[in-house]
């Protein structure tokens, strides 16, 4: 939150005698790095810096930051300790890759003689798949008229799911809403369906059609 | 807000609006640990192997179709070929194992099991010649389980023996059920994939993991209701518009896909591990959810006419381009299909004389597989039956792709009769076959030799 995207514009606009500072929160855009380096702009990182959009993460052992390989500062006078950090920091890149694409099951399914078998991997791989929370959509539609909102927010809280954002549109009569809920709380054992048919139930009862379905369909097509 | 309401909006209208589906939910098992081929430890082993690691299949399935909203139609279960495991076993032993497939498929409660199936490209062997003599009894006294044959590759050339054996073995399957419906089970390839998917070809390949699943996206509804929209809502609609329309559903699918089969290897746990996404669309009898329809919504009157094989080139290589853009894990047919029973467009057109067999061996050249649920006349002879595949194989073998022939000569009917398979199954219409006699050529014998484009070291 509140990261300040810096692009090619910006570079141009920021730079004071070639030179641009980018401190933390700011992230810069590979466009915006490659028409620095063509307009011979400097970028100088400050404290606590973010080098690119494309960050390397801290490395876990030495605490210090993975160099931008592409970057002049990539090698200092430890250039060996950094680029056995950059080894580090690639392979966990990867070993979060793999944990994205598989989950937890598949992960353990990971056959004896693959090399990623041994060392806990494994482990590693279902402790970073267990991370994400499910979401759902609500989706409301119909003639706007008192206690709609209420009648599905209620519903939604008594199933023990977080509202994570709202969106409402009214033409004329007709109303549109559109929920984000975290199920990570979902109370007494409740499943995915029950919530979604509960939640169904509640929106026509107040007069609206309403539809739940699960954040991920929705991310699986439309997002790359 | 997170979702622009767009993409929520789309996401509904595919899902509840335009039969958005999976097709396929299939697990694939590998039987090559049978630790002996009498018949008792075939019918054991085979049985306990199948219950015990798709004893879940169908309700981590359930679960998942619930989470998602997404339906998965059918889901099936694929073994090695069954000639790989009996080789050298008495003939009981081949019952034996179809008849514990058959067991199991009621046990785990789908509908069909695959994989009795050998691999005779080159040259058959004892237990493989044993294998394709026992199909009429086997697919007459069973329900569930699905034959297939690998009966030429592009390294292998066509075992026109094989063939001809084929043509003979497919009437007799014909008369071991009502309406030759046992042939619905029985398909003969050229270039086999080995991760396929899809009943009745489906078959677990040597090459595969101990239990893999594979999914087979569908969707001709929601490309169908795609073209349509933009049919009404663009000024000017042309080849490469469509195209790229196309491009974009097969993409969105082709992730639904992925989702929904990763989701349910999670729900199942080891050893099941996720196989691919077959992009092939795959018609449903239900309205709307028509391969031939799609060509329809492209200006052709009736798929069949003129212009089809080119709408329908149009239409595959776009699945394909958007598919493999929305998955790295993309196998098995991953082309569009054209059984003719099971796409009530395809009936219609056939009805109206617009597809006859001629037009879908020219459509093979395109699309996965062939003749596919086509019916012919109960008296044809076994000769031409072995021509029109041999036929299919050739198209297949040059163009190093999967072709492939499930036909059904339905007793006492001829050209123009219907006959209803009910299901899945659909509709079939008796198609007219060629009378000229080719029994000579069939029987000459031998392997037609491998293209010289399969010589690529």
């Amino acid at each position: 939150m509140g990261k300040r995207i810096i692009t090619e514009a910006d570079v141009e606009r920021l730079a004071k005698d070639g030179v641009v500072e980018v401190v933390r929160g700011m992230v810069v855009t590979p466009l915006a790095r490659d028409h620095a380096s063509r307009k011979g702009i400097r970028l100088v990182y400050g404290g606590g810096s973010v080098p690119s959009a494309e960050d390397i993460p801290r490395d876990p052992v030495t605490g210090r930051k993975g160099p931008d390989a592409r970057g002049p500062d990539a090698r200092g006078p430890d250039g060996k300790a950094a680029e056995d950090g950059l080894r580090l920091t690639v392979a966990e890149e990867v070993a979060r890759a793999i944990a994205e694409a598989a989950d937890t099951h598949a992960a353990a399914a990971i056959p004896s003689y693959s090399p990623l078998a041994e060392a806990g991997v494994a482990g590693s791989l279902a402790e970073a798949a267990a991370g994400e929370p499910a979401r759902a959509l609500v989706v409301a539609t119909g003639v706007n008229h008192p206690g709609v909102a209420a009648a599905l927010t209620s519903s939604i809280s008594e199933c023990g799911a977080d509202i994570q954002d709202i969106s409402q549109t009214l033409v004329a009569e007709f109303f549109s809403m559109i929920f984000v809920v975290s199920l990570s709380s979902l109370g007494g054992g409740l499943t995915f369906r029950d919530f979604k048919e509960r939640v169904e139930a509640a929106g026509r009862g107040a007069g609206a059609e309403v539809v739940v379905f699960h954040e991920q369909i929705l991310n699986a097509m439309h997002r790359v | 807000m997170l979702y622009s309401p767009n993409e929520v909006r789309e996401t509904i209208r595919m899902v509840e609006g335009e039969h958005l589906d999976i097709r396929t939910v299939t697990m694939g098992i590998c039987m090559l640990g049978c630790p002996a081929k009498d018949p008792e430890t075939v019918a054991k082993y085979v049985f306990e192997r199948v219950v015990s690691l798709a004893r879940d299949l169908k309700s981590a399935a359930a679960e998942v179709e619930q989470t998602y909203g997404v339906p998965i139609v059918n889901k099936r279960v694929s073994v090695t070929p069954m000639s790989l495991v009996l080789e050298g076993a008495p003939p009981e032993s081949y019952i034996a194992a179809a008849e514990s497939m058959e067991r199991a498929a009621v046990e785990v409660g789908i509908d069909y099991i695959a994989g009795y199936s050998a691999l005779v490209h080159k040259g058959a062997t004892p237990g493989d010649a044993t294998l394709m003599r026992l199909l009429p009894r086997v697919l007459g006294g069973t329900t569930r389980v699905c034959a297939s044959l690998n009966l030429a590759s592009s390294r292998a050339g066509i075992n026109m023996e094989a063939v001809a054996l084929m043509g003979r073995v497919i009437l007799d399957v014909a008369e071991a059920k009502e309406h030759g419906a046992g042939c619905a089970r029985l398909v003969v390839f050229a270039n086999a994939p080995e991760d396929n998917p899809f009943i009745a070809g489906a078959m677990h390949g040597v090459g595969e993991p101990e239990v893999v699943v594979n999914v087979g996206v569908s969707g001709p509804g929601v490309v169908l209701a795609a073209l349509e929209r933009q049919r009404r809502l663009e000024p000017r609609v042309d080849f490469t518009s469509i195209a790229e329309t196309v491009k974009r559903m097969a993409f969105k699918i082709t992730r639904a896909g992925e989702l929904i089969g990763r989701e349910v290897v999670a729900r199942l746990g080891p050893p099941s591990r996720f196989g691919v996404v077959d992009l092939s669309l795959a018609p449903t009898p239900a309205r709307g959810d028509s391969v031939a329809n799609i060509i329809e919504a492209m200006g052709i009157e009736r798929a069949g006419a003129h212009g089809t094989t080119a709408a329908l080139y149009l239409l595959t290589d776009a699945v394909k381009k958007g598919g493999v853009m929305a998955s790295s894990s993309v196998g098995g047919l991953s082309g569009a299909f054209v059984p003719v029973s099971e796409d009530a467009g395809m009936v219609d057109a056939t009805r109206l004389g617009a597809m006859t067999l001629d037009k879908l061996e020219a459509m093979t050249s395109i699309c996965s597989v062939g003749l596919d649920m086509v019916a012919v006349p109960g008296d044809t002879p076994a000769e031409t039956i072995a021509a029109i595949i041999a036929d299919e194989m050739a198209i297949g073998v040059a163009n190093h792709k999967t072709t492939a022939v499930r036909i059904i000569p339905v007793p006492g009917a001829k050209a123009g009769d219907t006959v209803d398979l009910g299901g899945l199954l659909g509709e079939l219409i008796v198609m007219d076959v060629k009378r000229f006699d080719v029994s000579s050529f069939v029987r000459l014998g031998g392997r037609i030799p491998a293209p010289i484009t399969g010589l690529r070291n």
